[in-house]
């Protein structure tokens, strides 16, 4: 199996079309075997969420109209949509806080010269290596000690601290791409470094700032570790601890129908963001990398 | 702590430009304070409190009795079969998961490259789709509908194709189970690494690709070539990640497991988690000594294998 190179100038000089439908058939049939198989699946999910769990278990989806009534279950008796919100607004906290706390100091790391400038990057740097179950045992004893177990508060703060690492990494080598004529200009005219950076160096990485805002909000919004932690009452639960709530109480119930309108009140917010954004997020993936 | 900066001068009487060499001293303390502040609660200090915890006997929380006792902790987690069965777990998946999700992101990247931009960029986000799925989903996918031996998507797509023992197979029996996951896990897994190996091939100069055809090689003269040994970069950072990962796995498992673990699906980090927060099932004791233990055992093994691979693959580095 070979990389080839995606024109190759040769294979366009050939009249006919054959060779080249040859060259593509196993990709179209290996890639489109994939592709059916994940769109089948979610497909197959949405179309059982609103099913009676009857038709679940006969495989016969939709024959009796839309049992819109599942989503009320996961909604209201299984508590999803206190879940959802909750999620949102932890989730949402975080993210504005995360470019707070990054952006001024990808910024200065990106931009400014300082006595220890290597080692303090260096230090935010290893953050992306340390596994979380280094910090649970630790911060569960402080996070107790201090009252944050089991509060919004305590799970934002450690969703910050975990995620700050990879967004100041992302975010310094953005203000390093971006030119610096403007700073130049702007430092002959007398601005400041904080003015330059405020009306400046901000407004160019808005780019930058939403990628990995998208970033961070598809991976706290997916969190399950530290939530199981730090939230367990049933006032601050995430989606995911709603969700896997939901599968124990599922095997009593057997109500498949509603599990299965709890996985999409899950998976359908990023589907849709991944949907609308999928070129930021793939070129994100992809930068962040290949370095 | 490397505070560039902490005397602060007068910035009264002050000419601008002094003003401005002031600030470019003040400044990046400030903009970095926050930062250097969240890292020290998250990770400098839990990271320093994790070592002093493993080498002592704590039984809650609290720190309350808590008392020294060496490599105890280590000792006891080596000779424990239900750790050293969860070790060998990850090991498992790390080698046989990590052949297959690196195998296939090679298999997928050749079979994109040879497609136009439209369909390519379609079937990339394709791949890449199952990763951005929450993973108590992603596993509520696979162990409730795909492996249900009801209604699920195996057991209705193998009997349709008349392949009677496929489709009545119990996928998620205790025997199968731990293989069961492995396959949902490459699934949500793969289009990341597709992804990146993607990009990293998509640097390489197509000069040499077309001087490589012009002197006849083949396709496979061409891989082991010019591809492989080009990528070796990006490979390598996909290993250390994927061995990270591996190493990490928690929520796949306890989701795949709802009701109660077996040792055939332990991982460390569940393993951990319960020593520390005790367990639905097994009346065992809470050791937050111990569980510290693991948790330095785990960070050697990242350290040492993503040191060891670094270093295996980095003979031969070419730039370019």
């Amino acid at each position: 199996m070979s990389m080839t190179s995606p024109q190759v100038p040769a294979a366009r000089v050939r009249r006919s079309i054959w060779p080249q439908v040859a060259a593509q058939l196993p990709a179209y049939l290996i890639l489109g075997a994939w592709t059916a198989f994940v769109i089948f699946v979610l497909g197959w999910i949405l179309a059982a969420s609103v099913s009676s769990t009857r038709e679940v278990f006969s495989n016969t989806l939709l024959q009796s109209g839309f049992h819109w009534e599942n989503y009320v279950t996961a909604l209201q008796e299984n508590n999803m949509g206190r879940y959802l919100i909750n999620t949102l607004i932890f989730v949402g906290i975080s993210c504005l806080a995360l470019i707070a706390v990054s952006a001024p100091a990808a910024y200065v790391i990106s931009r400014m010269e300082f006595p220890g400038k290597r080692f303090v990057s260096q230090l935010i740097l290893s953050g992306l290596g340390i596994p979380n179950l280094m910090l649970l045992i630790p911060l569960f004893m402080l996070f107790t000690r201090i009252g944050l177990t089991n509060t919004p508060a305590g799970l934002i703060i450690v969703y910050l601290g975990t995620t700050v690492p990879f967004t100041v990494f992302f975010l310094t080598s953005f203000f390093a791409s971006l030119p610096h004529e403007l700073e130049e200009a702007a430092a002959i005219d007398g601005a400041t470094p904080a003015q330059t950076f405020w009306r400046i160096m901000l407004p160019l990485a808005r780019p930058g700032l939403a990628t990995v805002t998208i970033f961070n909000f598809i991976t706290l919004f997916n969190e399950y570790f530290w939530a199981l932690v730090f939230v367990n009452s049933p006032e601050n639960r995430t989606l995911s601890i709603g969700l896997e709530g939901m599968i124990q109480s599922m095997r009593y119930s057997g109500d498949y129908a509603a599990l299965f309108a709890g996985i999409n009140v899950v998976v359908i917010p990023t589907i849709i963001f991944f949907v609308w954004q999928s070129k930021n997020i793939i070129g994100g993936v992809t930068a962040g990398a290949v370095k | 702590m490397a505070a560039p900066s902490t005397t602060s001068a007068p910035n009264s009487n002050a000419s601008g430009s002094s003003l401005q060499r002031n600030a470019a001293r003040t400044l990046p303390t400030l903009f970095l304070a926050p930062t250097v502040l969240l890292f020290f609660l998250t990770f400098l200090y839990p990271l320093i409190m994790t070592f002093v915890l493993s080498v002592m006997k704590v039984d809650d929380f609290t720190l309350n009795g808590a008392q020294f006792v060496g490599l105890n902790n280590f000792q006891e987690l080596l000779t424990t079969p239900l750790f050293l069965q969860s070790l060998k777990n990850i090991g498992l998946l790390w080698a046989v998961g990590g052949l297959v999700v690196f195998g296939l992101s090679f298999l997928f990247t050749s079979l994109l490259h040879s497609l136009p931009q439209g369909p390519r960029n379609f079937f990339r986000a394709m791949i890449f789709l199952p990763h951005i799925i929450n993973v108590v989903a992603v596993v509520t996918l696979w162990s409730q509908y795909i492996y249900n031996p009801r209604f699920g998507f195996f057991k209705e797509f193998f009997g349709a194709l008349g392949l009677t023992s496929l489709s009545n197979f119990a996928w998620t029996a205790p025997e199968n189970v731990f293989w069961a996951m492995t396959l949902a896990y490459i699934w949500a897994s793969l289009g990341w690494y597709t992804l990146v190996i993607m990009a990293g091939a998509d640097q390489i100069p197509p000069e040499l690709y077309e001087a490589a055809k012009l002197e006849g090689a083949n396709s496979s003269q061409v891989f082991f070539g010019i591809t492989l040994p080009l990528l070796r970069g990006v490979l390598n950072t996909c290993v250390v990640i994927w061995t990270i990962h591996v190493i990490n796995v928690f929520a796949f498992v306890k989701a795949f497991n709802p009701v109660s673990m077996t040792s055939q699906t332990y991982t460390p980090a569940v393993y951990l988690y319960e020593l520390a927060f005790g367990s639905p099932t097994s009346a065992s004791e809470i050791q937050v000594g111990k569980a510290a233990a693991a948790a330095v055992m785990l960070l050697v093994l990242v350290l040492l294998s993503s040191n060891l691979l670094g270093r295996l693959m980095r003979h031969e580095r070419v730039e370019f």
